[in-house]
């Protein structure tokens, strides 16, 4: 099954790199939308269907925690799996994130193993 | 309370975690560098609050900028833009960073500032400095403590 994945991030770097260790660990990704913060991923959320959101904390205009709070208030979009991937791996700000909703959390620097085994966990799915 | 040793160790650590997870490459504690060299570098700078209260610096030789830009994105160095260059730099200074603070303030909440570009790398008293090097050159990072 080939799944459709938004990555939200505010450095364009690493949204490519994200995407990059998705293809080479044999993840089937259908189609891959951007946004820099969490405002313009609520927008993207509202044009496009995904099976799952990937997602900064720290970002200009709407960060991370916001996103979350938002999606989770929202019937149409709280039932789309989130991962947090952020530098910020502290405890408080890691049960602050599951507290809104967070499947997942991958702390910065991750490995492709890492993010693989979140994506499978999030999606039910073997890559 | 942090010690100087206990902050220069966990940055130590997280620059060779980030650079050794996410680029494949290596770097171990080296000498300072020139003011020459360190003139040459590009520097990021970071905020931070939370448990602990400061600011982070991070330079790094030009040559191997591009180097780590071009491992990070997957291209060749000759094909990576100097924007580009600067979003990695950007980039790998708030991992090391984040890294390094949630090494030390695990339970405390913390506060990274968004990472930016300073030309400011001049060795200053007020900062713990520490070295690293690498085959494609040398970084400087540099903390201060509030």
């Amino acid at each position: 099954m080939a799944y459709r994945v938004l990555l939200v991030d505010d450095s364009p770097a690493m949204r490519s790199f994200i995407r990059r260790v998705m293809v080479l660990s044999g993840f089937d990704l259908d189609v891959c939308v951007e946004a820099g913060d969490g405002a313009e991923a609520l927008e993207r959320l509202r044009q496009e269907k995904v099976d799952v959101i990937l997602t900064d904390i720290n970002m200009p205009c709407m960060d991370g925690e916001e996103l979350l709070r938002r999606i989770s208030e929202d019937p149409e979009l709280r039932d789309i799996p989130a991962i947090v991937v952020s530098t910020d791996s502290t405890k408080p700000r890691i049960l602050r994130m599951i507290g809104l909703g967070a499947q997942g959390y991958i702390a910065k620097p991750f490995s492709p193993e890492s993010l693989r085994e979140a994506l499978e966990k999030v999606l039910g799915c073997q890559v | 309370m942090v010690t100087p040793a206990e902050l220069t160790a966990s940055i130590a650590a997280a620059a060779g975690s980030v650079l050794e997870t996410m680029f494949f490459a290596e770097a171990e504690p080296g000498p300072s560098v020139s003011e020459e060299q360190r003139h040459q570098m590009i520097a990021v700078r970071i905020g931070f609050d939370g448990g602990l209260r400061g600011e982070f610096r991070i330079g790094f030789e030009p040559h191997l900028a591009r180097a780590l830009a071009a491992a990070f994105l997957g291209i060749d160095e000759s094909e990576v833009a100097d924007e580009e260059v600067n979003q990695v730099i950007c980039e790998t200074a708030n991992m090391i960073c984040g890294a390094a603070l949630s090494r030390i303030e695990s339970d405390e909440h913390m506060r990274l500032e968004m990472p930016a570009l300073t030309d400011n790398t001049a060795e200053c008293a007020e900062f713990l400095q520490a070295c690293f090097v690498t085959p494609e050159g040398a970084i400087c990072t540099g903390v201060r403590i509030e």
